[in-house]
């Protein structure tokens, strides 16, 4: 790593955490699912119940947030930091994605500032959404992976971190396997048997190791483990039991996850204060930016073929591996369930950006850096419960589907 | 080239099977009997959980002979602690239980096929013809089976027969004929209380 390189990931790094860790106190009180996920957390520890949270996701979260209440105490500041620290690592860990695949400081930095700045990413970031750490243990994982360049060590390493991101949801079993066949096709590991026994016993046995560890306050429950395997099909078959009752009014106002990256997105929840000025949670899909995901997922595929180049396909690669399991979903979605696909759609983004700079002119990229920011610095207070005037927002709160207090 | 390939994958296949053996004993060895087989006869649910409470029994299996628990998908608010009233999800809470078949009459089954808001079936459960998983609030298997189908169950099971819908004497009959064995079986009286 380059001494620019150093202070560039640091600068993504601290401002991805300025933007998290500020005013983090308020709401005082547990807002969103953190009245679930933080009994829970408690529950899941001392007694191994999954209650009040769902029992069909894998339960590594409620230990992380165990160890978070510990720390820092059953107060906003514990209930939330684990978001910050791991929302703001993905910012840096997109960087240094971008970077690998994307060959350059100048993708990796637009990557990096992408996730840093993005509002969907900096609101689940300051709530204890499990899609910002579990997101972040899975692209960590692929970091690792990426530069492990036949180290057995780092591939462990890389196999664990994969293991914590399968053990808080299971999003993230396409890109896993994915990861497996890559290496296995790497250098033609898959001719040498000593090879392929061990990326497939390390890539599919570790990851399999943390995930029944993450179950150990349950088996203190007096459960074998058969009836673990029995647990994980009646989650599946629970998960696609749910329909757009399920959650109520929350889901039936999401859009099926086709418009994620194709049409405005404005969720949440806000009030009208006095003095022109309104007060907003939002969940937004952020669409001028989002909105060239796809054509620069189509970009980097052919820029991959044409230079022969596998490595290059990766974000594409990745985020299809993630979005196909959305896709097959026919019930509307969480919005924020798109929080993992993003530092692969905005590396996308950012490695086209950077191949047109490098054609038409160095100043395309810092036109776009420069709009993508700016966009994102404007929408900030807007959906991170600042108090803000009415008038410079009013045309995105009203008409969306925003619910007023 | 990977180093030390062998010795990894060794390694990889040794410590999962060694976490896979450490959760199965520590699972198995989480469940509390009672020393001693006793029946009970009481008048109301919460009767049942004091008996429960009283053995400290743990982690138990439960053959549910009755109406369908509907405190486990109408409860008190999920995470608080139920009265005992609520005695299927006090037991759930409380650790005492930690799977549920529901024993259902044969003339009664095809109410499970009418009510599916209530009763949600997830799927067919294995090795049991007919028999369905129900879903909870809880994710504690609760798996419902007419009164024909009732599978032998190795494991020595908790007991509860709501003699209003089960005649009790010819339930305790039935488990001796299938090698059911129980250390606690309360059988709720005919009529008494809610």
């Amino acid at each position: 790593m380059t001494r620019r390189d150093a202070l560039l990931l640091s600068a993504v790094l601290l401002l991805a955490l300025g933007l998290r860790i500020y005013d983090l106190g308020y709401p005082p009180f547990r807002v969103m699912d953190e009245p679930a996920h933080v009994a829970a957390a408690t529950h899941y520890w001392d007694d191994g119940q999954f209650e009040p949270d769902f029992w069909e996701h894998p339960p590594l979260r409620h230990v992380l947030l165990y160890g978070f209440l510990r720390a820092f105490g059953d107060n906003p500041r514990g209930w939330r930091l684990r978001n910050v620290l791991f929302g703001a690592l993905t910012a840096a860990l997109a960087y240094l994605f971008a970077r690998e695949v994307g060959g350059g400081w100048r993708p990796a930095l637009l990557a990096g500032m992408l996730v840093a700045t993005d509002p969907l990413h900096v609101v689940t970031s300051r709530y204890t959404y499990e899609e910002i750490y579990g997101g972040a243990l899975f692209l960590a994982a692929i970091v690792v992976y990426l530069k492990h360049r036949d180290r057995s060590l780092w591939f462990v390493l890389s196999a664990i971190l994969m293991g914590c991101a399968l053990a808080t949801k299971w999003y993230y079993v396409p890109g896993w396997l994915l990861i497996w066949l890559l290496a296995l096709r790497e250098s033609g590991n898959y001719r040498s048997l000593r090879t392929a026994a061990f990326l497939t016993t390390t890539w599919i046995l570790v990851p399999l190791t943390v995930y029944v560890l993450s179950y150990l306050p349950w088996f203190g429950r007096g459960y074998d483990v058969l009836e673990l395997v029995e647990h994980v099909v009646n989650s599946y078959h629970s998960l696609q039991a749910v329909t757009r009752g399920t959650f109520g009014d929350q889901i039936a106002r999401s859009p099926s996850s086709l418009a994620w990256f194709t049409r405005p997105i404005v969720l949440g929840q806000g009030t009208y204060l006095d003095g022109g000025r309104g007060e907003f949670v939002l969940f937004t899909n952020d669409l001028p930016i989002w909105i060239l995901t796809l054509p620069a997922m189509i970009g980097l595929m052919v820029l991959a073929a044409r230079r022969r180049a596998l490595g290059a396909a990766m974000p594409a690669l990745l985020f299809l591996a993630g979005y196909a399991l959305f896709l097959g979903v026919e019930r509307p979605v969480f919005l924020y369930s798109a929080v993992p696909l993003l530092p692969f759609a905005f590396t996308a983004i950012a490695c086209v950006v950077t191949v047109i700079a490098e054609r038409v002119g160095a100043g395309v990229y810092y036109a776009c850096l420069a709009a993508f920011v700016s966009w994102n610095a404007y929408l900030y207070p807007l959906v991170t419960a600042k108090k803000v005037p009415m008038a410079l927002y009013r045309w995105i709160v009203e008409g969306s589907g925003i619910t007023l207090f | 080239m990977y180093r030390h390939r062998t010795a990894y994958s060794l390694g990889a296949v040794a410590l999962f099977s060694a976490v896979v053996l450490a959760a199965n004993a520590r699972g198995v060895g989480s469940r509390v009997f009672s020393p001693t087989r006793t029946a009970h006869v009481v008048g109301s649910p919460a009767e049942a959980a004091s008996i429960w409470l009283d053995r400290a029994v743990r982690g138990r299996t439960l053959l549910l002979f009755g109406d369908f628990p509907h405190d486990i998908a109408f409860g008190s608010m999920p995470g608080a602690p139920p009265p005992s009233s609520e005695l299927v999800r006090w037991a759930i809470f409380h650790d005492v239980v930690r799977r549920i078949y529901l024993v259902v009459p044969d003339a009664r089954w095809d109410e499970l096929a009418r009510r599916p808001a209530m009763y949600r079936p997830l799927r067919e459960a294995p090795g049991i013809p007919g028999a369905q998983v129900l879903f909870t609030l809880s994710g504690v298997p609760l798996i419902a089976v007419r009164l024909s189908s009732l599978p032998a169950i190795r494991e020595t099971a908790l007991v509860y027969v709501d003699d209003g819908v089960f005649d009790s004497a010819r339930i305790v009959e039935l488990l001796t004929r299938r090698g059911i064995s129980a250390d606690i079986t309360v059988t709720r009286r005919r009529g008494d209380g809610p």
